[in-house]
């Protein structure tokens, strides 16, 4: 029997390994070898850094809504706890099930034993947050309460974690054993809607350090809600255990009691499902099949091959749908529609990068394929993507109220085709080989250039607007350097 | 059909081909020869274009761009298939991009790899065996001019074994060439109209069995050639008496 130390160890190479591939998925499909062996070293330092990002957050809600003392803001911890912890590990869990612990089973290993390892890897993805979690809130809550809060603040905390890791087992056991697979209808709106959310993760973060403090001070404004329905409210989780934290009764003790028993099950039915890993892939094989081949072109093919991989890979759709989560970020931190744009843009010479990743060392390589035909199917993509990107934006500012400014946006279309072509053209000259380069300086330069070439049209109609309209001399820049775009493809062998 | 001349290739300081230069003529099957790490697949992923090399390879007299790489189908020995595109909609991604537009001779390579059954699944959930069979149509689709095949029979079942050397076979008779790499012996001394032995990025010896028989003034059978030819028997002696001791 191995020891828990033992199995701990153990554990920690699977972690690794999962590690690794949720990073390597992310970010660059097709390194070379001892590329990949640089990425396996970060992959470890991202792990943790995340862990400590997440740890952090945690800390600082947890001081917030301390800070702020009530019921409502206690809950609403409980509440965020439970969903960001969700969100922030869906993509790690979702890779967890993907893991093969086979090996072990060849190994003078018991059943027992090996089950033990799944499970400590399993817990691995959480260790940390988890332990700060029910550490700090407790502690925190003290301060501002009478000392047995740290009770139900503690119970609290197990059951919103509880619950979240059940939210994410539950999420990504449906997405490996049934929306991974490839199949249209259903399967694909499915499929997509998960990814969404699935890619929503990083925004939501990215938002709650922004919006943090001013989302306690706003609670507030829900006291009238709280005292209306105060009854209602102490039968449900969260409000049950801030209730117990702020003003004790036995109608919280006892529905908490059953919440706690539910975060019970919510863990049993978690740790049947660990056990189970080695079980799920079961392949049915048809005998009939119907086989139908639809033949296109090159740049067709490379098209729909791109977007099938991308409604198949949660990293991918992330990308893609990055530039437009990111615009609407920006424009609700006060940011005008144009500066959103170059920020849109930089994320779509991301994804485009992640794109091209794709293809390195596969075999594209051996096909009869131009390298200009290929840059032209990536670029019709991001050119998707951007339209796409600026159709969410221009909604997002109609519901606001404000005008979007379309006639801009098409005018630069032909400007951000050939901003992309030159992108990926030096990207490769310069040996930017890998997906998201962010951080060498070749990749620096070459988003710079791109967001001057994007700004090159709308600087001609600022400078040129005394003698000529406006969009004439922008969009005769952007022609102009659509058709340079054009010139690099045609001559790109 | 294919000329190989002065080829380098160099992995940082490490130099894995050294030098080699042979010919693959139309009609004949051509075999690189040698154990593990000797060069042979880098030697193809040359030809290929998918590794930097000094030296000059050339197809019908031309060098091989784009166009060039219509006439060629390629069997890398580590998978090139895209794991989220189930089989049938990897073939539709390289036929596109070879601009095939009759499925027939697809239809007939699905059906005599026996590949029907899997055509609608995740290429990462096949076996190994399923994945070459994938890999081995998508480089057959196109009829090619010259089969280039690393270690193909790697995974296969035996009836797919024989199918495949039966079409090399047939695909030469047609006046086609193939060049492929092995370190199993049978299949070069079956197969093979003429082999070159690769040891440590170097040709060591090159021609028909008949003329690697006689340089390496051997009576045996192609292992005990290339043994001979490599320097390895003694070595291989010294290991085993030391195993059983």
């Amino acid at each position: 029997m191995l020891s828990l130390g033992e199995a701990w160890k153990v554990a920690g190479i699977y972690y690794r390994n999962l590690g690794f591939l949720t990073y390597y998925e992310m970010r660059s499909p097709g390194l070379k070898s001892q590329k990949i062996e640089d990425l396996a070293r970060k992959s470890q330092h991202s792990l943790l850094f995340n862990k400590i990002f997440l740890s952090i957050i945690f800390f600082m809600m947890a001081v917030f809504g301390a800070l702020e003392s009530s019921v409502i803001s206690y809950a609403a911890y409980f509440l965020l706890l439970t969903f960001m912890f969700s969100f922030f590990f869906l993509q790690t869990v979702t890779y967890y099930f993907k893991l093969n612990f086979d090996f072990l089973y060849t190994l003078p290993l018991s059943k027992e034993d090996v089950q033990k390892i799944m499970l400590l890897t399993f817990i691995r993805i959480f260790d940390i947050p988890l332990l700060v979690n029910l550490i700090a809130f407790p502690v925190v809550a003290v301060f501002f309460n009478p000392w047995y809060s740290a009770i139900p603040a503690f119970l609290g905390i197990l059951c919103a974690e509880s619950y979240s890791i059940l939210i994410v087992t539950y999420l990504s056991k449906i997405f490996y054993t049934k929306l991974s697979q490839p199949g249209g209808g259903w399967k694909s709106v499915a499929r997509i809607i998960y990814q969404v959310i699935w890619g929503a993760t990083f925004f939501i973060f990215y938002a709650s350090t922004v919006w943090l403090r001013s989302f306690y001070m706003h609670l507030s404004k829900f006291q009238p809600f709280i005292d209306k329905y105060r009854m209602i409210l102490q039968l449900s989780f969260p409000f049950n255990f801030s209730y117990l934290m702020v003003k004790p009764n036995t109608i919280c003790i006892i529905t908490s009691t059953f919440f706690i028993f539910l975060a019970y099950a919510s863990i049993r039915w978690v740790l049947r499902n660990i056990n189970r890993i080695g079980e799920i892939p079961v392949m049915e094989i048809s005998e009939k099949v119907e086989i139908k081949l639809r033949l296109t072109g090159p740049i067709h093919g490379i098209i729909r091959k791109d977007l099938k991989i991308i409604s198949r890979n949660p990293a991918l759709l992330m990308l893609f749908f990055f530039p437009a989560f990111e615009g609407i970020l920006l424009m609700a931190l006060g940011n005008s529609s144009i500066e959103s744009l170059y920020m849109v843009f930089t994320f779509i010479i991301i994804f485009l990068y992640s794109l091209m990743g794709y293809e390195k060392m596969g075999i594209i390589q051996t096909l009869p394929i131009k390298k200009g035909t290929l840059y032209l199917a990536k670029n019709i993509i991001g050119l998707l993507t951007f339209c796409a990107s600026l159709t969410i934006i221009d909604i997002y500012l109609l519901i606001k109220g404000l005008i979007p400014e379309i006639a801009l946006q098409i005018i630069l279309l032909p400007s951000m085709f050939a901003t992309g072509v030159v992108c990926l053209y030096l990207g490769e000259k310069l040996g930017i080989k890998k997906s998201v380069g962010l951080g060498t300086l070749g990749f620096i330069l070459i988003i710079a250039l791109g967001n001057f070439m994007l700004y090159l049209p709308i600087l001609a109609g600022d400078v040129l607007h005394e003698f000529i309209h406006p969009y004439v001399s922008s969009f005769s820049i952007s022609l102009a350097e659509f058709l340079i775009g054009v010139w690099i493809i045609k001559n790109l062998k | 059909m294919l000329e190989v001349r002065e080829l380098f290739v160099k992995y940082g300081n490490f130099t894995a081909v050294k030098g080699i230069s042979f010919d693959v003529e139309e009609g004949e099957i051509f075999g690189l020869l040698g154990p593990n790490g000797a060069g042979k697949s880098s030697t193809l992923k040359s030809i290929m274009g998918l590794v930097n090399f000094e030296g000059e390879i050339k197809l019908l007299g031309e060098k091989i761009g784009v166009e060039e790489r219509n006439l060629i189908g390629y069997v890398p020995e580590e998978f090139m298939l895209i794991d989220v595109l189930t089989p049938l909609e990897f073939f539709e991604f390289v036929a596109s991009l070879r601009k095939i537009n009759s499925q027939e001779r697809l239809f007939r390579l699905i059906y005599a790899f026996e590949l029907e059954k899997y055509v609608n699944k995740p290429i990462a959930s096949l076996s190994m065996g399923t994945k070459q069979k994938v890999a081995i149509i998508a480089a057959l689709m196109h009829d090619p001019k010259l089969l280039i095949l690393d270690e193909p029979l790697n995974g296969l079942d035996a009836k797919s074994s024989r199918i495949l050397k039966e079409m090399m076979k047939r695909h030469v008779e047609k006046g086609g060439a193939v060049l492929f790499s092995t370190h199993i012996m049978e299949i070069a001394e079956k197969l093979c109209d003429r082999i070159a032995v690769i040891n440590k990025g170097e040709i060591v010896a090159m021609g028909t069995i008949e003329e690697l028989r006689k340089k390496a003034e051997v009576e045996g059978n192609l292992e005990d050639i290339f043994l001979k030819l490599t320097g390895e028997d003694e070595y291989i002696r010294g290991v085993v008496d030391a195993l059983s001791r």
